[in-house]
């Protein structure tokens, strides 16, 4: 070190103790723009969508599935949203059935029963799930899964409720497997060790010992999934047959074989056509506020959740 | 400090390079000019090719075509952003008065091609024709053929899976108008298929499927039906012979609009597409030329 960079270090040093308030406010500010941006799209979504507001049959909005924003010469538009609010709900649950037991199981099996390499190859292939494009996901759903659901179920299209769940159940999956294999990870050995030594089996110390201490880990893990699955677009735009039809009877198991249309899809097939200010351009951002207003819902349930099951937990 | 200034004129070099590559290419020369023009995702691909082409005989001319919908192309020549509007269906009164208004000019209307709608079913589905009177049971809302079975002739069973296009596209508006007919909706329950292609990928994995589409985008996978009317007893089937001589019932022109008559280097471009090369290029893109009596020079 020769003598002449020895004043120069120092400089750089002080300078950068000058500069700390500098660095501290832009830590702030990046703090700060995830809120902001957040209400900058509460924002934008009801300002779009802010016009039309009043108009809005709101009778017919959640309880008519007519969705005639074009209609035929002489004909009244029509803006009834059932059949999509019923097929995002119809999605999101069926999806969750197959994922989250799917997902639990197989975080378990990573977290407690694997060993070394294939713990690996399970873990990076589980995420090579995550890393297909949702697109992509749509056209297995259309090309692929339809004609093999068909061959299965004798169902008389292949493009349904059953086929978009599943596929949005695989892209939910490996959010919920490493979520709740990161929770299971927390939970420290001594539980584990605790339970052999009372003389508990492995699968019993699963459920009865990791199970209630990872409790809010897995729970916040399966919400995300939720979240996941209630937004997804693309995969559901090719996979769900995008029909306005809403099944007669809630119990006939017939339902899954049905096409449904979702919320998310709609807008994805027709904002980009919809000529700004239009009335079709601001009810589909109606059905965003409704979206945005679902997640919210979602959020803040799962946070309730999670945070009751915390308290359960230490109290 | 000499590594502090290698790292400076490095990144230096790299950022002098990127502005220079970046600021290249996008300056127009001398004696350029630009035409816009926008509109219906049917002529994207003709517009693109013929775009291309165009190039090629008149250095000079650069043709910029987007897409978005015939309403978007004809809203933009309302708004005087562009000097041509693609559109695969006639101009709304409304739309023509707007552009009067706003403009003091009538819009223009070219025809420069045409597109047969064709009728799509499974391969294993033994129909071969149908008529106009019969799609209009099974598209439109109260239609009474909703199995087919209630449909005489078809030899096959179970209800009728409908495959549809989304309620933005234009081949979607055009279908409803040409085969419901006037104030007629589509059947409840028919899919929107996301694009032309996917409605024949569907027809072609469905077996009770029956779904519309251009004719350009018939595969191997799939059938299509020859369609008759009360004018033609006979069954006609959507090739390109047919629709150019008027006999294929569900077939709509392509038009180009203007503000006004076109001048200049539009006028030239639009006589080009209507020209033997340009109408050579739209047969490439599986579209139906204009009469012969109708091409240019």
């Amino acid at each position: 070190m020769s003598k002449t960079r020895l004043p120069l270090r120092a400089g750089i040093a002080q300078g950068l103790d000058k500069c700390e308030p500098v660095i501290q406010l832009l830590i702030k500010l990046s703090g700060w723009s995830a809120i902001i941006f957040v209400v900058a799209i509460f924002f934008f979504i009801f300002r779009e969508a802010w016009p039309i507001l009043g108009r809005v049959d709101w009778g017919a909005f959640f309880f008519s599935n007519d969705w005639i924003p074009n209609p035929a010469e002489g004909n009244q538009p029509k803006y009834g949203a059932a059949s999509m609010i019923y097929g995002t709900f119809a999605v999101t649950i069926f999806s969750m059935i197959i994922a989250v037991p799917l997902g639990l199981g197989a975080a378990i099996y990573i977290s407690e029963f694997a060993k070394g390499k294939s713990k690996e190859a399970l873990k990076v292939l589980i995420e090579l799930l995550a890393a297909i494009p949702s697109i992509v996901w749509g056209f297995i759903g259309l090309m692929i899964l339809g004609p093999l659901l068909q061959k299965l179920t004798g169902a008389s299209v292949g493009v349904n409720l059953l086929n978009a769940s599943i596929i949005v159940a695989l892209m939910a999956l490996p959010l919920i497997v490493s979520i709740s294999e990161d929770a299971l990870r927390a939970v420290p050995d001594s539980f584990r060790e605790a339970g052999l030594a009372l003389g508990a089996s492995r699968w019993e110390i699963v459920y009865k010992v990791l199970f209630p201490a990872a409790k809010s880990g897995l729970l916040a893990g399966c919400m995300l999934g939720v979240g996941r699955a209630v937004g997804e677009t693309m995969a559901v735009l090719m996979a769900s047959g995008n029909a306005d039809k809403i099944p007669d009877n809630f119990f006939n198991p017939a339902l899954l074989l049905m096409e449904v249309k979702t919320l998310t899809a709609t807008i994805a097939s027709e904002l980009g056509d919809t000529a700004y200010g239009d009335d079709h351009y601001r009810m589909l951002f109606v059905i965003g506020i409704l979206l945005l207003f679902i997640s919210v819902v979602i959020n803040v349930v799962s946070d309730l959740v999670v945070k009751g099951v915390k308290k359960e937990a230490n109290g | 400090m000499k590594k502090m200034i290698r790292l400076l004129a490095l990144s230096g070099a790299v950022v002098a390079i990127l502005l220079a590559a970046g600021c290249s290419g996008s300056s127009q020369a001398e004696g350029e000019e630009t035409i816009s023009i926008t509109g219906s995702d049917t002529l994207l691909q003709v517009g693109l090719a013929w775009a291309e082409a165009y190039r090629e005989v008149d250095p000079n001319v650069i043709v910029s075509v987007n897409g978005g919908g015939s309403g978007i192309g004809i809203k933009a020549l309302i708004n005087d952003t562009v000097q041509i509007a693609n559109s695969s269906r006639k101009i709304k009164d409304t739309e023509f008065a707007a552009i009067k208004e706003k403009t003091g000019k009538e819009p223009v209307e070219h025809i420069v091609g045409y597109d047969g709608i064709a009728v799509f079913t499974h391969k294993e589905n033994p129909m071969k024709k149908i008529s106009m009177a019969n799609l209009k049971e099974i598209f439109g809302d109260g239609g009474s053929v909703a199995n087919w079975e209630d449909l005489e002739g078809s030899g096959m069973t179970g209800e009728i899976s409908l495959v549809s296009r989304s309620n933005t596209s234009g081949t979607y508006a055009y279908f409803k108008k040409a085969v419901c007919g006037k104030g007629v909706e589509f059947k409840k329950g028919a899919k929107s298929m996301p694009g032309s292609t996917a409605v024949v990928e569907l027809v072609s994995t469905t077996k009770n499927a029956i779904g519309y589409s251009g004719m350009g985008y018939k595969n191997d996978h799939v059938n299509w039906l020859a369609v008759y009317d009360e004018n033609n007893a006979d069954a006609v089937e959507p090739t390109v012979d047919n629709v150019k001589a008027g006999k294929y019932p569900i077939a709509r022109p392509l038009y180009l609009y203007t503000v006004g008559e076109p001048e200049g280097a539009v006028a030239t471009y639009i006589n080009w597409i209507k020209s033997k090369a340009g109408q050579g290029i739209l047969v490439t893109e599986k579209f139906v030329p204009i009469a012969d009596d109708q091409i240019t020079k």
